[in-house]
């Protein structure tokens, strides 16, 4: 189980690495100045060049490399070229509207995906089956932009039964919050629902079909009690891996969920600092998710300990 | 295992595409046959876009603005008064085109890398398979999006980034057919009858590794046509007035309330898109699939 | 045990068909099968692997998949409790209750996720409303029971700890957790060592010796049959073809099928089971205008072929074929 976690582990600082390093080098092959995106449109050659000096852009590429890295094991993004600010900060300001944006779309993907999935996997085969299927793989093929933006026409614009845009941080009004989450977490979760629905119901019905399911049901446990205590946690093991997919899956949908919905979140902040080519700010949010990744994976394979022992040992 | 047999069980790319079946059990899959007809029918009205419709997709007509649907323009007429559904027509060779171009890069950087790891095993396999594994647990379109806030808004840019993104999968999928290729003893006798490794690989892995490569290249096709409209409808694909499906629906989202048509249209189009290339993927998995079997 | 001390019959399986959908619509795995199992009985199912004998244990207990599978007619009742006609509610009272099932394979038929302790314990929980404490003990004093060293300790492992045996008789005291009236055992030794095999064959026997349980045994292997069972019914492509004591149809038997399994067991010859009979059980879609044995048989002629064989009842023994009175078929000894 260590050995397994700590392999894990190790591919996933590798990504790390490599998007600090592809970004970095991509930065520095590709056409374009970054003092020249630094100093801003008007500047002159002179405020370029004393802008390179300040930045450290004259440097040789290795000596920035080395002071980037270390500077993020310090927990260090470097500094926006929009006013200097730190861009961790900036982050931390937009954190909790994108952790709440994607914690209620999770909950929305589970609560349709769980019911569905295993629905459908007990009755494979039955009309209410190939309906699901066919919403599965419906939902899987539809674009995140276009649910939210047919949920905004219908619910918002045309019944009026939801806000079509806004965010309001939690402690200020939780009701409100919740509210205006309903429409953004209904358009990412929906896809992710989809991708969910169509595994769970692989895994539960491979499941159902192995012996010692047979047994379970062989002492009288009733179907539930089948389902809930001995389908559902082996079911659940190939699951977990497509739900940690899924999670990242859902950060990038971030990007544009946030757009539609105008929530203040990374997404938005990811997309406003290309527009104004803020580079440091860019790469820093890459590596930022890159780093909720990895947690996110890291927490995934403990969790297989807890639904496999045979991963403990 | 003697050359003959080694021979018999080499086939050539055509044989395997026309063999033991498989196109006719594909053709008894109603929604996979629906699926390529429609990718079919879409790609060739795209591309004889300029003969389907007398508008230009890049000018307007100033007084046309946000026109509804008519009979002049089906689908109406966007904020600068162009007609929809030409630019619908036109957008499409974009969506299509960026979607191939995609999907041709991760199979160039997937598939050779894929069958190198596979040939060569021991650290070289080792290491390229981390950083496919690597590359994998990064969310795709915030990666392409990363990688164009670097080198600056554009299409090409955009799809390098998908194919960069995608190109784990194909890496996948041409390694295992390379590995279970090699284990077979016909491999062994080829060599030894002093076969060539480029003759080796046309002759025996490729007519292998096809099917599979098929699925996945039509499923990265889909993911490919998603990835452009996210992109355009953000503004970071395609750049005006250039149009594509993701740009006319990205365009069309202010006027969204009194004009909803263009952008379910685009939305519409992107969908069955992409669920065609899904289909068209599960369906080829499910042609072969079952000849594995019987 | 005397059949002569055989009680009332606590499973009474009655012209019993199961089909299954195929290609060719519905066909019978089991036809027109009929047997009983008195109190504190052991009954030895004896066929082929593909005869049916699986099918027919399952569809006691109603586990069979609810797709693609319907019973063509028939009754099957436990004591007076219409088995087929059961609500799956009722079905759950009876299954793991009045009824323990064990299946042949043993590193499959635990569930890998939880402990053996528990697997065991929540069958009493479910019946008999034992709270968690009493239902543990319980588990750990019925895994003492099959011979589970430390049973207090190995309780809390979990399948993958196990060996083959150990998990078996795991699986036997997760049947016998309620102290049912029958125990099911499919094929419970076949995926066991030979040493192994004698010892489950042992435990069945004597857990059936110190309660009043009748037991269904399940097996390929006649030589297994032999050492425990009362009575013995052989079934050959979905029926029963003969059914007697054990001492009879060893003796005598009175199907050509059976003589053939007998000589095949004096073969010795374990790589090829059943060498005594030329061919192999056909497949379920098949249809026979006649015995469904013909073609496999040495005695056929053309009068076997026309109409199907009746089960035929002589002097307590009962068997399917028109030619048994005219032949002397031999025995296994
Ligand atoms: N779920 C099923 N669907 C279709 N046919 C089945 C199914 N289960 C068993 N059969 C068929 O029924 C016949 C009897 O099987 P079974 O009872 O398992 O034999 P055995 O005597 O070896 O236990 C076999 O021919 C088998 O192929
Ligand atoms: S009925 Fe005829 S074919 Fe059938 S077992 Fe008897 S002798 Fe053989
Ligand atoms: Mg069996």
């Amino acid at each position: 189980m260590l050995t397994f976690v700590l392999r894990r582990l190790g591919i996933l600082l590798l990504t790390l690495g490599l998007v600090t390093v592809i970004g970095f080098l991509l930065i520095h092959i590709t056409p374009g100045d970054p003092a020249v995106a630094a100093a801003g449109p008007d500047a002159d050659q002179a405020t370029i060049a004393a802008t390179r000096v300040e930045l450290g852009l004259d440097r040789p590429l290795v000596v920035q490399f080395w002071e980037y890295t270390t500077g993020l094991v310090r927990l260090d993004f470097g500094t926006s070229f929009d006013g200097g600010r730190p861009v961790l900060d900036a982050i931390t300001d937009r954190l909790p509207a994108t952790l709440s944006l994607v914690i209620a779309s999770l909950l929305v993907a589970l609560l349709i995906s769980i019911p569905l999935g295993v629905g459908t996997a007990v009755h494979r085969g039955s009309i209410w089956d190939r309906i699901g299927v066919l919403l599965a793989s419906l939902g899987v093929a539809l674009p995140d932009f276009f649910v939210g933006l047919v949920l905004v026409l219908v619910l918002a614009l045309q019944l009026g039964i939801f806000d079509a845009t806004g965010y309001v941080p939690l402690f200020d009004d939780p009701i409100q919050w919740a509210y205006l989450l309903v429409l953004p977490a209904l358009t990412l979760g929906t896809t992710v629902a989809a991708e969910l629905t169509r595994h769970i119901r692989a895994s539960v019905s491979d499941v159902l079909e192995l012996d010692y399911v047979r047994t379970a049901r062989s002492k009288g446990l009733g179907s539930t009690r089948v389902i809930l205590k001995h389908a559902s946690r082996n079911a659940a093991m190939p699951v977990v891996t497509v739900f940690g997919n899924q999670i990242a899956r859902l950060l990038g949908g971030t990007v544009i969920v946030e757009q539609i919905f105008s929530i203040p979140g990374i997404g938005q902040l990811l997309v406003q600092s290309v527009f104004t080519r803020d580079i440091p700010m860019v790469l820093g949010i890459g590596i930022f998710i890159a780093m909720i990744v990895l947690l996110v994976n890291v927490l995934i394979d403990l969790s297989y300990g807890w639904l496999n022992p045979r991963v403990r040992a | 295992m003697n050359v003959t047999a080694s021979r018999e069980r080499g086939r050539g790319l055509r044989q395997t595409l026309t063999r033991g079946g498989g196109v006719d059990r594909f053709r008894r899959q109603p929604l996979a046959v629906a699926a390529l007809v429609f990718v079919v029918v879409i790609t060739t009205v795209c591309i004889l876009a300029p003969l389907l419709t007398p508008y230009p997709f890049d000018r307007g007509v100033l007084a046309d603005t946000l026109q509804g649907p008519s009979a002049r323009h089906p689908l109406g007429t966007d904020d600068v008064g162009r007609d929809v559904l030409s630019r619908l027509l036109y957008g499409g060779r974009t969506t299509l085109l960026a979607a191939v171009q995609a999907t041709g890069f991760s199979v160039i950087l997937g598939v050779p890398a894929g069958l190198i790891a596979a040939f060569a095993g021991g650290w070289v396999d080792a290491c390229l398979s981390r950083v496919a594994d690597a590359i994998m647990t990064f969310p795709a379109l915030l990666l392409a999006v990363v990688i164009i806030g670097i080198t600056g808004p554009g299409l090409t840019n955009a799809m390098i980034a998908i194919g960069v993104v995608y190109g784990p999968r194909l890496f996948r999928v041409a390694r295992a057919a390379g590995l279970a290729v090699l284990n077979e003893t016909y491999i062994a006798a080829a060599k030894t009858v002093g076969c060539s490794p480029l003759r080796i690989l046309m002759r025996h892995i490729l007519p292998n590794a096809l099917s599979p490569l098929l699925v996945q290249v039509s499923l990265t096709m889909a993911t490919a046509v998603l990835a452009e409209g996210s992109l355009s409808f953000l503004g970071l694909g395609v750049q005006p007035p250039q149009s594509s499906w993701g740009a006319v629906l990205g365009r069309s989202v202010p006027q969204m309330s009194q004009h909803p048509v263009p952008v379910i249209a685009a939305g519409v189009l992107i969908s069955l898109l992409v669920l065609s290339f899904n289909l068209l993927g599960d369906g080829i998995r499910d042609s072969i699939g079952r000849e594995r079997k019987s | 045990m005397n059949t002569d001390l055989v009680g009332q019959h606590v499973l009474d399986i009655n012209h019993l068909t199961v089909e299954f959908r195929t290609v060719s619509g519905w066909s019978p795995a089991v036809r027109d099968l009929s047997l009983t199992i008195g109190r504190n009985e052991v009954f030895g199912l004896v066929g082929e692997s593909g005869s049916g004998k699986s099918v027919s244990a399952m569809s006691i207990l109603g586990l069979l998949p609810r797709r693609g599978t319907r019973i063509g007619g028939g009754h099957v009742r436990l004591g007076k409790t219409d088995l087929l006609g059961a609500t799956s509610k009722q079905l759950d009272q009876v299954r793991g209750s009045r009824v323990g099932m064990i299946f042949q394979e043993p590193m499959t038929s635990l569930n890998p996720a939880y402990t053996i302790g528990e697997q065991i314990a929540e069958s009493v929980r479910r019946h008999r409303g034992a709270t968690r404490r009493q239902a543990w003990d319980r588990a750990v004093s019925l895994l003492s029971r099959v011979g589970i060293p430390t049973a207090a300790r190995n309780a809390e492992r979990y399948p993958h700890h196990f060996s083959g045996g150990m998990r078996q008789r795991a699986m036997i005291a997760m049947a016998l957790a309620c102290e049912p009236e029958l125990l099911i055992a499919d094929e419970p030794t076949t995926a066991l060592d030979v040493t192994v095999q004698a010892l489950i064959l042992d435990l069945i026997a004597e857990l059936r010796a110190e309660s009043d349980m009748s037991v269904l045994l399940i097996t390929h292997d006649l030589a297994v049959v032999s050492e425990v069972a009362d009575r013995v019914g052989v079934m050959y492509a979905g029926e029963l073809v003969e059914q007697a004591s054990t001492a009879d149809v060893f003796n005598a038997p009175q199907h050509p099928y059976t003589s053939g399994l007998l000589s095949s067991i004096l073969a010795l010859d374990s790589t090829r089971e059943f060498a005594g009979i030329p061919g192999s059980v056909p497949s379920v879609d098949r249809e026979f205008p006649g015995c469904r044995f013909a073609d496999r048989c040495a005695f056929a002629t053309d009068a076997c072929t026309i109409s199907p064989v009746a089960l035929r009842r002589s002097a307590g023994r009962i068997h399917r074929c028109l030619r048994s009175d005219e032949l002397v078929l031999e025995g296994a000894r």
